[in-house]
């Protein structure tokens, strides 16, 4: 504890069991408080905390704004919580080389807000990128409705600073492309603080687009809506964003903005295309006709850029909007091939109408990443009954050719469930990429890798050891 | 897939391999490279062969779905899709398409202890654990086999046009900036300067190429836009595949890098090369004096680029350098990532820096 004092100062260590109440959770339902929290200032100081935790066999876990929901940040095995709440710099926004050069505490909104000044933007927006962090956005190779065009973090991450969990600094990729030697820049992007403590991050910046042109598309039902979504991505064109919001999501909308949805409606398409004005142009017919073929009763276009800005906001913050309905929810995150999404999705409210949960559908239906999210009341519903809905809707995302998570990532919520997906070959092959950094296992351990025991005393991870084995095939 | 799992024509650096086997099933592979690792022998995995080696087959076969794979590696009729992962082959789709490792969602490899693995899936977004799929890119087979491989596809657009100019290299060199800065969605943009412009029929210093596509009013859109920067000429989509294929058919090729937001610190004038400025990237493709060689790579270096050679007769690399110049990734990372894929040491020993 000292020493951590030493290297960031008294101010920027806690310790006391109410200091680190505000550090023991994340978005998810997970809890466990860190043995200590460091919040160090510099690179040289991250390296001198992760020294000094190493030496002295401690584990770490790296943490940015906590917004994640797979308990990816969670402190498990006496470790510590190394924040990087002041490492908050934008480094430098380079114009010409389309780069931003930035600290890993930077908020992921503000990057973009920089880039904006030189006629650039930053692509990945998941929905909590008001608050959610690029480091954060890193470990989890975060997405956002605009990755259908522009892809998630890893297609727009071009090097990275990083502390070895030995305390060295290192350095991957950069400026210029495909340096000598192995490139471990997309094997970084997504491994959930467990390679390393990220530092700096250098990222691709794109160009404003001429011309945005968002549809709200309405239909009777989710079927028809998901239908509608598959024909547009078989056309050909495809959209920077489509979003599926369902009925129930419409109605907490309605009541939480002022967007005036139709609250009648089943399903709702929200659709954005990006580009020249010749190419949204024929984009936007192409797509509007599709719409209107598969069952859209009403195509109605944003009529202003504050009209676009709200609907965004609404589709944004409508997560937390669901809180008006219960108090409790389960996010989840899970991927299917797009030509089996009608089906999941039937598949999906039937298992939370078997369970009796209100289901809230709002999410990437475009590149076929669900967010079904059940809603509940923790205080008389037990949380064990929500993780066995839950679990029955992965396996349901599994059995389609999908994956556990598209963006959210596995952390602790998930990985017991990875022999679902992954042999023990493919798991031992992942394992030999995290030996080769961190051999000791000090990195965020009990996250990715099923059978750990780091985190066997969070009260959920016994259910969670039950469902994943109970349905494994 | 017909993977020639490495005779004179399969000669590396003058070395001639005791065998060649041919391959057509994950489990013929992974027989091979066991056996290898128990007798720790060593295995150059093949492809094309046209690197160190997307074929046609496949071209056609999307071409017929009116998609494709957005990734232009040149010698289409030979070059694999395998060979081109693992090389993270660069070329003119680099600008808009970025990286040949986000056009493709999946793997199964074979280890170099015979371990057949998979990683990533058959969805776009995936965070499913470490992703391995794009990890094997750029490895050149010196880390695992890749015996499958699911891509990530994208449709062809309606209309492709390519537009040309013959200039001077340092007026191609501004024009180009020009152009990027402008921060229209160009496809392709490259400069082939030289004999390299001269063996596409230029009678210039260089010649300036420029791709735009898409919806048919746009493309006539961009290039009006283009031309007002620069009075170009209609030549055809088919220059791209000889601009691609260029560094393959050179026998002494370079691939020199820099930040692309900065002047390249080199000039190219009475260099034969293909450029991609908006890229930071070039392929020099005359064989220069050694000394010459050794001061672009170490300007380059000194500006976090680099300077490799691809292609260059074992003597040369070994005055120059070595064939990568200073590695960018920590030796002891580099070191344990090959240790524990490849424990023996059986493919491809010595080909990246580790």
């Amino acid at each position: 504890m000292r020493q951590l004092q030493e290297i960031c100062g008294d101010d920027n260590v806690f310790w006391r069991a109410e200091d680190l109440l505000v550090w023991e959770y994340d978005a998810g339902f997970d809890r466990h408080p860190p043995s200590a929290v460091a919040v160090p200032g510099s690179t040289a100081e991250v390296a001198a905390v992760v020294k000094a935790a190493h030496d002295a066999g401690t584990a770490i876990v790296p943490r940015g704004a906590g917004t994640g929901l797979s308990g990816g940040t969670i402190a498990c095995a006496g470790a510590i919580v190394v924040s990087t709440a002041r490492l908050r710099r934008i480094v430098a926004i380079d114009a010409a080389a389309r780069m931003a050069v930035v600290e890993p505490g930077v908020p992921n909104v503000a990057v973009s807000a920089a880039a904006r000044e030189v006629g650039l933007f930053f692509a990945p927006d998941p929905a909590s990128q008001r608050i959610s962090t690029i480091g954060g956005n890193v470990g989890t190779n975060a997405g956002g409705p605009h990755a259908l065009r522009y892809g998630s973090m890893v297609n727009h991450v071009l090097g990275i600073e990083m502390v070895l969990p030995n305390g060295e600094i290192a350095r991957f990729g950069g400026t210029a492309a495909d340096l000598p030697g192995y490139d471990c820049v997309p094997l970084i992007v997504g491994s959930e603080g467990t390679l390393g403590i990220i530092t700096k991050i250098w990222l691709r910046l794109l160009p404003l687009p001429e011309d945005i042109r968002t549809f709200v598309a309405i239909f009777p039902d989710i079927d028809r809506g998901a239908r509608a979504a598959s024909a547009i991505i078989a056309g050909g064109v495809v959209p920077a964003a489509m979003e599926m919001l369902d009925n129930v999501t419409i109605g907490t909308l309605n009541a939480a903005f002022d967007v005036h949805l139709p609250p009648d409606a089943g399903s709702l398409l929200l659709v954005e295309i990006e580009g020249l004005h010749e190419e949204t142009e024929d984009w936007a017919a192409s797509i509007e006709r599709l719409l209107r073929k598969n069952g859209a009763t009403d195509v109605r276009s944003a009529a202003s850029a504050a009209e676009r800005e709200l609907l965004w906001k609404a589709r944004k913050l409508g997560y937390a909007a669901l809180a008006r309905i219960k108090p409790n929810n389960y996010l989840h995150d899970a991927v299917v091939p797009r030509t089996r999404m009608p089906e999941v999705l039937k598949q999906v409210n039937a298992i939370a109408e078997r369970y009796g949960y209100v289901i809230a559908n709002m999410f990437h239906i475009g590149d076929g990443n669900l967010h079904p999210v059940l809603l509940f009341d923790a205080r008389t519903e037990p949380i064990d009954r929500v993780m066995e809905a839950s679990a029955e809707i992965l396996k349901v995302a599994i059995d389609a050719g999908g994956a556990l998570t598209g963006e959210h990532g596995i952390g602790l919520e998930k990985n017991h469930f990875m022999p679902w997906v992954f042999t023990a070959e493919d798991l031992d092959a992942m394992r030999r990429a995290r030996d080769s950094f961190d051999p000791d296992g000090t990195m965020n351990p009990g996250k990715i890798f099923p059978g750990g025991e780091a985190c066997a005393d969070i009260p959920t991870e016994r259910t969670k050891r039950v469902l994943a084995e109970g349905m494994w095939v | 897939m017909g993977l020639a799992v490495a005779a004179a024509s399969h000669a590396i650096d003058g070395l001639e391999p005791r065998d060649v086997v041919s391959v057509h099933s994950e489990s013929e592979v992974v027989e091979v490279i066991r056996g290898a690792n128990e007798r720790s022998e060593a295995i150059v995995v093949a492809g094309g062969r046209t690197r160190l080696g997307i074929g046609d087959p496949l071209a056609d076969a999307l071409a017929l779905r009116k998609q494709r794979w957005p990734v232009e590696a040149g010698m289409h009729d030979r070059a694999t899709v395998g060979g081109t992962l693992a090389s993270a082959a660069g070329g003119p789709s680099r600008l808009r398409y970025f990286h040949p490792r986000d056009w493709v969602i999946g793997a199964r490899v074979v280890l170099g202890d015979g371990t057949a693995v998979r990683s990533g899936g058959k969805v776009v977004k995936n965070v499913t654990g470490y992703d391995l799929t794009r990890l094997w890119s750029g490895t050149f087979g010196t880390l695992a086999a890749i015996v499958e491989l699911t891509l990530k596809l994208t449709a062809v657009p309606e209309r492709t046009v390519t537009l040309a100019i013959e200039l001077d290299i340092a007026t191609a060199l501004a024009k180009a900036a020009e152009i990027h800065a402008g921060g229209l969605p160009i496809d392709a943009l490259a400069i082939v300067a030289g004999d390299a412009a001269q063996s596409l029929g230029a009678r210039g210093d260089a010649l300036l190429l420029v791709r735009i596509a898409g919806p048919v009013a746009a493309v006539r859109r961009l290039g009006r836009a283009l031309r007002e920067i620069v009075t170009c000429r209609d030549v055809g989509n088919e220059v791209w595949e000889r601009v691609a294929a260029l560094p393959l058919d050179s026998k002494w090729t370079a691939r020199v890098a820099w930040s692309p937001g900065a002047r390249p610190p080199l000039e190219f004038a009475g260099y034969s090369a293909v450029v991609y400025p908006a890229n930071g990237a070039a392929y020099l493709l005359r064989t220069i004096d050694r000394p010459t060689f050794r001061r672009v790579r170490d300007s380059l270096e000194a500006l976090d680029g680099y300077a490799v050679l691809e292609r260059a007769g074992r003597d040369y690399k070994r005055e120059a350098g070595g064939a990568w110049g200073k590695s960018r990734v920590p030796l002891p990372i580099a070191r344990a990532l090959k240790e524990r894929f490849d424990p023996r040491g059986v493919l491809a020993p010595g080909r990246m820096p580790a």
